[in-house]
C-alpha cells in the first residue's frame, strides 16, 4: 500500500524533525538571562581538589593573560579576577565523544596560584553533576552522566593543552604571536 | 507514484537534505569563519595610545554602539545587553540578548570579549572575539552577520574616539 508507506514515512519525518528541534532548557538559562551577573566561581579549596590541573613554568601574570586570551576565542567569560586568580566561563564549543557529535555547554572555574616553579592552574567543572546535586534532572543528561563527565574531562584537558601551547609559543617564538 | 523512480529519488533527496542541515550546522563551530569576501576578519588591532586611553576608547565605542542600537528600537524587540569590565584583569565582556526581530530572528545571545594589552607607553594591543549562542542552532554555532562586522566596527569606532580626543587636546 503506497498510501500507507507514505503515511509512515511522513510520520517518521515529523517525529525526526520535532525530536531534533525540541529545545532542551539548559540549567544555565538564568545566567544567560541576567548576563552572568550571579555566575560565581567555585570555592577555591573545592576547585583545588580537581584532577584537572597543570603547573606551567611561567609567571602568574603571563598565565592569567594567556588564559583569558585562550578562553575569549571559544568561551563565554562570566567573570575574572587577577587578585583572586579565578576565572569562570562557559565552554560552548561542540565536542566529539565516542563517535557522537555533541553540542553542549560546559561551565568551568579556573583557579591560578603562584608556585615556586611558576603557576599552577586548576580547572574545576561546575554544575549540579559535580556539586552533589545530581537529582536535578534538568541539569544533566539523565541517561548518560558518564558521557557528560567524560565531556567535562575532555574539555578541561583541552583547555590546559591550549594554554600550554599559547604560553610555549609566546615564550619561544614571540614573533609568531605578534609580540 | 507506485515504484516511480522520480518519486523515490525525490524522497531520497528530501531525506538527505533534512539530514544534511543539522550536520552542516553542527560542524560550523566558533572560530571557523575567518574570511569575509576574501579578507580575514580583524581580531586584533594595535592602537597608538597608552593603556588608559585605549581602554577608555574601547568603552566609548561600546557606548556609541549602545546608543546606535537604541535608535533601532522596533527593528529588534526586547533587546538587552550588559557590559562586564574589569580594568585590572584588562577584560571587557559585552553580553547581548535578542528576542525576535525580522533581521536576526535566530539570535538569542552573544558575547564580545575584549582583552586590552599594554605593549609600551605609546602602544596598546586589543584582541576581540565574538561567541554566539542561538535558539535554533546548537550552542557554539556562529550565527548572524554580527560576527563578521562587529570587531572591525568596534575597532574603528575606538580609533575614531582616540583621534577625536587627540585632536581636542
Amino acid at each position: 500500500m503506497p498510501g500507507r508507506k507514505i503515511a509512515v514515512t511522513g510520520i517518521a519525518l515529523v517525529v525526526t524533525i520535532l525530536g531534533c528541534g525540541n529545545p532542551r532548557v539548559s540549567w544555565l538559562k538564568p545566567y544567560y538571562d541576567n548576563s552572568f551577573a550571579r555566575f560565581q566561581p567555585t570555592d577555591r579549596e573545592k576547585a583545588k581538589q580537581s584532577s584537572l590541573k597543570r603547573e606551567y613554568p611561567h609567571p602568574y601574570d603571563n598565565v592569567f593573560d594567556g588564559t583569558l586570551l585562550i578562553l575569549q576565542q571559544y568561551a563565554i567569560i562570566g567573570n575574572a579576577s587577577r587578585e583572586t586568580g579565578s576565572i569562570s566561563y562557559v565552554d560552548i564549543d561542540a565536542i566529539l565523544i565516542k563517535d557522537n557529535f555533541w553540542n553542549y555547554e560546559f561551565p568551568f572555574t579556573v583557579y591560578l596560584e603562584s608556585t615556586r616553579r611558576g603557576t599552577m592552574v586548576y580547572v574545576h567543572p561546575m554544575g549540579p553533576l559535580f556539586d552533589g546535586k545530581a537529582d536535578d534532572k534538568s541539569a544533566i543528561e539523565e541517561k548518560s552522566p558518564e558521557i557528560i563527565r567524560s565531556g567535562y574531562k575532555q574539555k578541561g584537558e583541552e583547555f590546559l593543552e591550549r594554554l600550554s601551547v599559547q604560553l610555549t609559543t609566546t615564550n619561544r617564538w614571540p614573533w609568531l604571536t605578534g609580540k | 507514484m507506485r515504484n516511480s523512480p522520480t518519486g523515490n529519488s525525490l524522497l531520497v533527496a528530501c531525506l538527505v537534505g533534512i539530514l544534511a542541515v543539522p550536520v552542516c550546522a553542527s560542524t560550523e563551530t566558533v572560530g571557523q569563519f575567518p574570511f569575509v569576501s576574501g579578507k580575514r576578519i580583524e581580531k586584533t588591532r594595535i592602537f597608538t595610545a597608552d593603556f588608559e586611553r585605549t581602554w577608555d576608547a574601547i568603552l566609548s565605542s561600546i557606548e556609541q554602539d549602545h546608543r546606535a542600537w537604541k535608535k533601532l528600537e522596533g527593528r529588534l524587540t526586547n533587546r538587552k545587553w550588559d557590559v562586564y569590565a574589569d580594568k585590572n584583569a584588562r577584560l571587557i565582556v559585552i553580553h547581548a540578548r535578542y528576542e525576535g526581530g525580522k533581521s536576526e530572528p535566530r539570535a538569542l545571545y552573544m558575547t564580545y570579549t575584549f582583552i586590552v594589552e599594554p605593549i609600551d607607553p605609546d602602544h596598546t594591543r586589543v584582541h576581540c572575539h565574538n561567541v554566539s549562542r542561538n535558539r535554533n542552532v546548537p550552542p557554539g554555532v556562529v550565527g548572524g552577520p554580527y560576527f563578521r562586522i562587529g570587531t572591525p566596527a568596534y575597532f574603528d569606532m575606538a580609533e575614531k574616539a582616540l583621534k577625536e580626543r587627540q585632536g581636542a587636546r
